[in-house]
């Protein structure tokens, strides 16, 4: 099922958010990235090749989703500078681990996980 | 043999090929265990010893939880700040970015207990007036003064303290050690839960479940007062020799059920409690038995007097099972008295935090000084744990709230870094003052392993095809808290 | 501009989630494909739809509609259902599900042997009319209705009444009450039956908390009660949580905290009370009555002269009393002698202080600690009591003539305000009773109707609860006896169908079986019928490789899955196989001896005189929040703190140590090696033959065969070179043999027979059903 969004997946969801950006974030959302977040870090743990990217592609667009969704509701300095650096965690583990650097992936995946907490623990209307 | 292949796969996902295979060690329990009968029969040996993935300081750990979170404010953490505004609302600069469940009213008002506070030690650590013997040992401490957690009912917090998620069904951090260290002593549980009070501690056995892991690695709870252990006697009528001789009949008969049944882990865990249970018959009455220590070692630990007898002898047994090679103590703190169940002062907490302090202050600093004259406080690491901390505003008048923004925790022994104090908080000590430094408890957990010789990300078991570990997604080591 | 509150989401529901999503009704269409595939159309909180039988391959293996649910799922992974199992583990995993209990050879074989086509039908009515059927599922109800004979706490006082409710509880089952009516009889017995002493007693559900009678805040513990029980009402009908929602409005369930306070009013003026009195009487009431009659005559010169000793200050003694509560619980107990200027709120608190706290001794007792002019009255009393402790053994040890259960205090209601964060001295505005919008799909209206002395609240709450339009009571119930019979409930969350639970794996069958428990009358001995005749429930459980590769969790249920036996099971199995079971419905709680390493005070647990109680059904084992009894603790018992949902199987050296060491588990190996000799006679072979067929309901392999025989000859020798070598041999032998039984054998060999129904009892095939 996740080969399909692989591919379908990049377009789609980055056209998506797009229109709708202007909607609220939703739970489903985080928690779709909660679960996404999980198997990949246990993807590249396993050294799954595609499993972890397949994982990592459909964070980065969701995290571009949130990043856009912060970006048009506007006095929200912190979620937007967090969602980014997300989106480029995620883009730094799509790198590790087409080069086959499952470790330094895990890692990465970690501060990404962080990350995460770090909006859903600090961050406040700003 | 498929179960065995299965259970290697999964246990060397994580550690390789040091896992279970290495089952040549000495002590004669493991060598008539792990014979070519049981081999055949599909059971492995899940707690044969492993090597850590690289060299660690602690051997095991003594996990001290105080149940209902003490104030970090009237114990570690002096505010010269929060006494100066005591009395007055909190200014909202400080309550930036939090929810305060208890803001509105009285109840946002600054609180100060009616604390001494003084510098002990070569680190010149602070100290309240509430913890005098430990304020002795303030050179053995290393403090954790950002920690944060996630707030909410004791219950859920104490259960991420313990297992790192909200919900009952992960591995608690012994669990994990256990898996991925296996036993270093046969003839005990190496993964025991030891408390003080009448009654089993709240959250109960979630909290040193195996979650998804084999059965065989959950804690095992020892009950307070003088026998720890229902039915460790043998019936009279049945003598020594039949007994062994009943028990080998029951392993034959399981080892042939278990054909039907393979790679079934409860199945095998209930195989591996029999011929423990049968072990701990002889050594455990011993283990737990402070009354082979001398009187010195026993007034040490405050043991004889009202207020700390028994979280003393749940202290000094803690110390007898390490000495034994048990590699996960858990100690949960109970009630000090009728009148206080635990550290949740929401009020009155002069008198709770009173009688508390007085419970675990003498017995908590006699355990480091006994660990430390027995040259065991390097290999044994000493962790004082809570739930969450506690409001620089006052509930109630003279309690305070839940505080999961930023509290005390500590470590001594076991290769930390004695004398340093990590972290912060802010001016009154209710939020971390520089949340790079946050410690978490998955942060906590991944320290705890790496001074075991444990890299958390590479503790790893397949579950239901997913590689879990025990730090969930999270976790960094806390590398300036290792010597 | 919304305020963000990231924390209070986390921490209730243990998933970090965003805000801002606090305004939506419902989740919006998901924007990308691969989240329409993680979102779900299926809601609990749609009114139940009973949803078309799914079409399958292989409809020769439906036997019931559950199984098209099933079976539909797994056809689209490809797995293929088990095998049919024996007939011999059918009855014995039935047994153990429906009774609790394993089936005698006897059963098995009649069984086995019945080639009739509704061998299967005629076995499942036998054990769904037996009342060891309710035994056993009033157990697990009572898991949920946290139900204990004892208040908690420190003190942890006796509440000599509740068995009544257990009993009510077992009647019902027994009886295929309609669940409808026990959901309403629980909640509101007293107000929608009036004067019916039947459902006065099922109210102990709601009066079942843990309480602390030492508290010195009785304003604080009304709403402390209260809590508890809009808490285990909406847990346990309505698997939902919304405990959350005390504190700040609930996140992810759309329940606000004005609706949470709106659900506490329902139980404005319900108080509880251990002091109802008892209309009908039973045979044992009666003998209670009189024992308790003989006791008050015999001591009632003792008694006048406490009473006498304690008149003068009993007035300055009850006010020093009172002086130690919080100022406002004092100013309500200052009204207690004018009740008609008492607020309803008030006359609670009075309520509760005279049902709680008021005899002389108990109002005198501080005064007379404290008060040094009054030492004199206090050495006469201690004399005088101690007189009256040595009646102690004309009074009746157990029984009652009260009724343990909840009421209404008059028809104007105490007010109920919602609370700033659930703080009790924090009042808001006034609420009034009312469902969340989110539980009430159709809008239902919660019509109130005071009574004479009585609000009509819960009436009205137990009729919305019981409607078939409630979206939740019977998804509920009919997920969790789905839970009981395959380990995991179709929302594995029985009691969190929320959207912090875990989403169902069948949802449409969760759906078919709702409706048609409904449409059955809301009886659970159908619904439970549909399950055990189901293909499903027929299925081995021997384990597949390839099941386990797709589906490692068995979450489709191509395997049935084995399991430990709960607490009580392996206890009740273990005296049914001895054949020591005292199979006797109903009465007071009974205490069976405790290893002498418990040291509980002898007020917790004084072991029953008559040993004829030691074996009845755990169910009736005193349940002592405190001290709960050893050998069900070790195995995993019900904590009875509050619900108790899914029990949790650990698996630990003390359990083998309860089952090797144990005096009781000895003593029933002995009564089971008697039962095998005498009915086996003495041929070794034959002796093991009838030994598996009770305690495996099966017949031994070789294997199996030859290795017990060569341990009797194993274990008779050591007893002989014991037997030299010290001149004594320490052995038992079994109980119950008849004197030419005893004589044709030899006692070495009979002792090492002993010894191997010890080790059997000890099996892992005897802790486990499959």
């Amino acid at each position: 099922m996740r080969k399909i969004s692989l591919i379908a997946g990049i377009l789609i969801l980055f056209a998506g958010s797009v229109w709708a950006a202007v909607a609220e974030l939703d739970s489903d959302l985080m928690q779709a990235v909660e679960d996404v977040n999980k198997s990949m870090a246990s993807n590249i743990a396993l050294k799954d090749k595609k499993g972890s990217l397949s994982d990592a592609t459909e964070l980065g667009g969701m995290f571009a989703e949130i990043e856009h969704f912060y970006v048009s509701k506007g006095d929200a300095d912190d979620a937007v500078r967090l969602s980014k650096k997300s989106r480029e965690l995620v883009a730094d583990i799509l790198k590790s681990v087409n080069g086959g650097d499952f470790d330094h992936a895990t890692n990465l995946a970690t501060d990404l996980s962080r990350t995460c907490k770090s909006c859903h623990n600090f961050y406040k209307k700003s | 043999m498929k179960s065995r292949r299965e259970f290697l796969h999964k246990a060397g996902l994580g550690l390789g090929a040091l896992g279970v295979s290495s089952l040549a060690l000495p002590g004669g329990g493991l060598l008539s265990y792990a014979n070519a009968a049981d081999l055949a029969a599909g059971i492995d040996d899940p707690l044969a010893p492993k090597k850590p993935h690289f060299p660690g300081t602690a051997k095991s750990v003594i996990w001290l939880h105080m149940d209902g979170a003490p104030s970090h404010l009237d114990l570690f953490d002096h505010k010269p700040e929060l006494i100066k505004l005591a009395g007055k609302p909190t200014p909202d600069s400080f309550t930036q970015g939090i929810q305060l469940a208890t803001r509105g009213g009285d109840s946002n008002k600054l609180f100060i207990s009616k604390r001494e506070w003084k510098q002990h030690g070569q680190s010149g650590a602070w100290f309240s007036d509430l913890l005098p013997n430990l304020a002795q040992r303030a050179d053995d401490i290393a403090f954790i003064k950002s920690s944060v957690t996630v707030g909410a009912t004791h219950n859920i917090s104490i259960l991420k303290l313990n297992t790192g998620d909200l919900v009952p069904g992960r591995p608690s951090l012994g669990a994990w050690v256990q898996y991925a260290l296996g036993s270093a002593n046969r003839d005990l549980p190496s993964y025991v839960v030891l408390y003080n009070g009448k009654n089993e501690p709240q959250g109960g056995s979630v909290n040193w479940s195996s979650g998804f892991l084999p059965a065989v690695y959950q804690g095992t709870a020892f009950l307070p007062g003088e026998q720890p252990i229902h039915n460790l006697a043998r019936p009279e009528l049945i003598a020594a020799a039949a007994q062994r001789s009943e028990l080998d009949l029951l392993k034959q008969l399981n080892q042939h059920h278990a054909t039907r049944y393979k790679g079934d882990s409860e199945l095998k865990a209930r195989i591996e409690a029999y011929e423990l249970a049968y072990r701990m018959q002889s050594t455990a009455p011993e283990a737990v038995d402070v009354n082979k220590e001398t009187a010195t070692t026993r007034a040490l630990y405050g043991i004889g007097d009202k207020d700390t007898n028994d979280y003393g002898t749940v202290l000094l047994r803690a110390r007898r099972l390490v000495e034994r090679g048990v590699r996960f103590v858990q100690v949960v703190s109970g009630p000090a008295n009728e009148d206080v169940r635990n550290w949740d002062a929401h009020s009155d907490l002069e008198k709770n935090h009173g009688a508390m302090a007085r419970m675990v202050d003498k017995p908590i600093a006699g355990l480091l000084a006994d660990l430390k004259s027995r040259g065991l406080l390097e290999s044994t690491l000493v962790v004082w744990t809570s739930e969450f901390g506690r409001t620089s505003f006052g509930e109630s008048g003279d309690g305070r709230d839940h505080n999961p923004w930023g509290y005390t925790q500590w470590m001594a022994g076991g290769g930390v870094k004695a004398g340093l104090t990590y972290g912060e908080t802010d001016a009154i000590g209710l939020q971390v003052a520089d949340k790079e430094k946050a410690v978490d408890t998955y942060d906590l957990h991944a320290t705890v392993l790496a001074l075991l010789g444990l890299d958390h990300l590479k503790v790893t078991y397949l579950n239901a095809g997913r590689s879990e570990r025990p730090t969930v997604v999270y976790g960094k080591v806390v590398k300036e808290l290792i010597a | 501009m919304k305020k963000l509150v990231y924390l209070a989401v986390v921490s209730c529901f243990a998933a970090a989630l965003p805000a801002g999503a606090e305004d939506k009704v419902e989740a919006p269409a998901a924007s990308s494909p691969s989240r329409t595939a993680r979102a779900s159309q299926w809601s609990p909180y749609k009114v139940v739809q009973a949803p078309a039988l799914p079409a399958v391959k292989q409809a020769k293996w439906v036997r019931k509609p559950v199984d098209a649910f099933v079976l539909a799922q797994l056809e689209g992974k490809n797995i293929k259902p088990s095998a049919e199992v024996d007939r011999e583990t059918f009855i014995r995993r039935a047994t153990l599900d429906v009774w609790g209990l394993i089936p005698t050879p006897e059963e098995v074989k009649a069984f086995v042997e019945d080639r009739s086509p509704d061998a299967y039908e005629k076995l499942v009515d036998r054990l769904l009319a037996s009342t060891r059927y309710g035994e056993r599922q009033a157990r697990r109800w009572l898991d949920l209705a946290r139900y204990s004979d004892s208040a908690g706490f420190t003190n942890d006082e006796t509440r000599a009444n509740m068995w009544r409710y257990r009993d009510y509880v077992i009647n019902s089952f027994n009886q295929d009450k309609p669940y409808d009516l026990f959901v309403k009889e629980q909640i509101a017995g007293d107000e929608l039956w009036p004067g019916k002493q039947d459902a006065l007693v099922a109210t102990g559900f709601l009066r079942a908390y843990a309480d602390d009678s030492n508290s010195r805040n009785i304003v604080q513990k009304k709403y402390q009660n209260t809590t508890d029980m809009v808490d285990t009402v909406s847990t346990v009908f309505l698997g939902s949580s919304v405990e959350c929602a005390r504190c700040h409005n609930h996140k992810i369930d759309k329940v606000s905290q004005k609706e949470y306070f709106q659900l506490q009013a329902f139980f404005a003026n319900a108080s509880a009370n251990d002091t109802l009195p008892l209309k009908e009487k039973g045979e044992a009431d009666l003998k209670y009555s009189e024992a308790q009659a003989k006791y008050q005559a015999a001591t009632k010169d003792v008694r006048d002269r406490i009473k006498a000793l304690l008149a003068p200050i009993r007035k300055v003694g009850e006010e020093y009393h009172i002086g130690r509560f919080t100022p406002e619980t004092r100013e309500a107990l200052a009204k207690r002698d004018k009740l008609d200027t008492a607020t309803p709120k008030e006359r609670w608190v009075i309520n509760r202080y005279l049902t709680t706290n008021y005899t002389d001794q108990a109002v005198t007792a501080s005064y007379l600690n404290y008060e040094e002019s009054a030492k004199g009255i206090k050495e006469q009393l201690a004399k005088l009591t101690e007189e009256l402790r040595k009646y102690d053994d004309l009074r009746p040890s157990k029984g009652s003539e009260r009724i343990s259960g909840v009421v209404d205090l008059g028809k104007d209601p105490a007010q109920t305000h919602l609370l700033f964060v659930g703080d009790w001295d924090r009042p808001l505005e006034e609420v009034q009773p009312g469902v969340p919008a989110l539980f009430n799909p159709t809008n239902e209206k919660i019509q109130i109707t005071p009574l004479e002395n009585s609000t009509g609240r819960r009436a009205a709450l137990a009729s919305w609860l019981s409607s078939p339009n409630n979206p939740l009571t019977a998804r509920v119930f009919v997920n969790r006896v789905w839970g009981q019979y395959f380990g995991r409930g179709v929302i594995e969350t029985v009691s969190d169908f929320g959207r912090a639970g875990t989403k169902p794996t069948h949802p449409e069958l969760l759906d078919y079986l709702a409706d048609r428990f409904v449409k059955d009358g809301w009886s659970t001995k159908k619904l439970q019928r549909e399950i055990l005749l189901s293909s499903t429930y027929r299925q081995s459980s021997a384990p597949r490789e390839d099941v386990a590769k797709i589906d490692p969790d068995n979450k489709l249920l191509a395997v049935f899955p084995r399991q430990r036996l709960d607490a009580e099971q392996i206890r009740d199995s273990l005296l049914a196989a001895s054949g020591e079971l005292v199979d006797k419905v109903g009465g007071p709680a009974v205490f069976p001896p405790v290893p002498s390493t418990l040291k509980a005070p002898g007020r917790f647990w004084t072991v029953d005189k008559d040993p004829g109680e030691y074996n009845r059904r755990s169910i009736y084992i005193f349940n002592r929040r405190s001290v709960p009894y050893p050998m069900l603790e070790t195995f995993d018992m019900a904590s009875p703190q509050k619900v108790h949902s899914k029990r949790s199987i650990t698996t630990s050296p003390l359990q083998a140590l309860a089952l090797i060491n144990n005096e009781q588990v000895f003593k029933s190996s002995q009564a089971l090696a008697g039962r095998v000799v005498r009915e086996a006679g003495p041929d070794p072979v034959k002796q093991i033959e009838r030994l598996f067929q009770i305690v495996y309901s099966r017949s031994p392999d070789k294997f199996e065969k030859n290795t017990l025989v060569s341990f009797l000859d194993r274990q008779e020798g050591l007893f002989r070179e014991q037997a030299i070598a010290s001149g004594r041999v320490s052995m038992a032998v079994p109980v119950g043999l008849n004197t030419s039984q005893a004589r044709n054998a030899e006692p070495i060999r009979l002792a090492a027979f002993v010894d191997l129904t010890h080790t059997i009892l000890n099996s892992n095939e005897f802790v486990y059903r499959y």
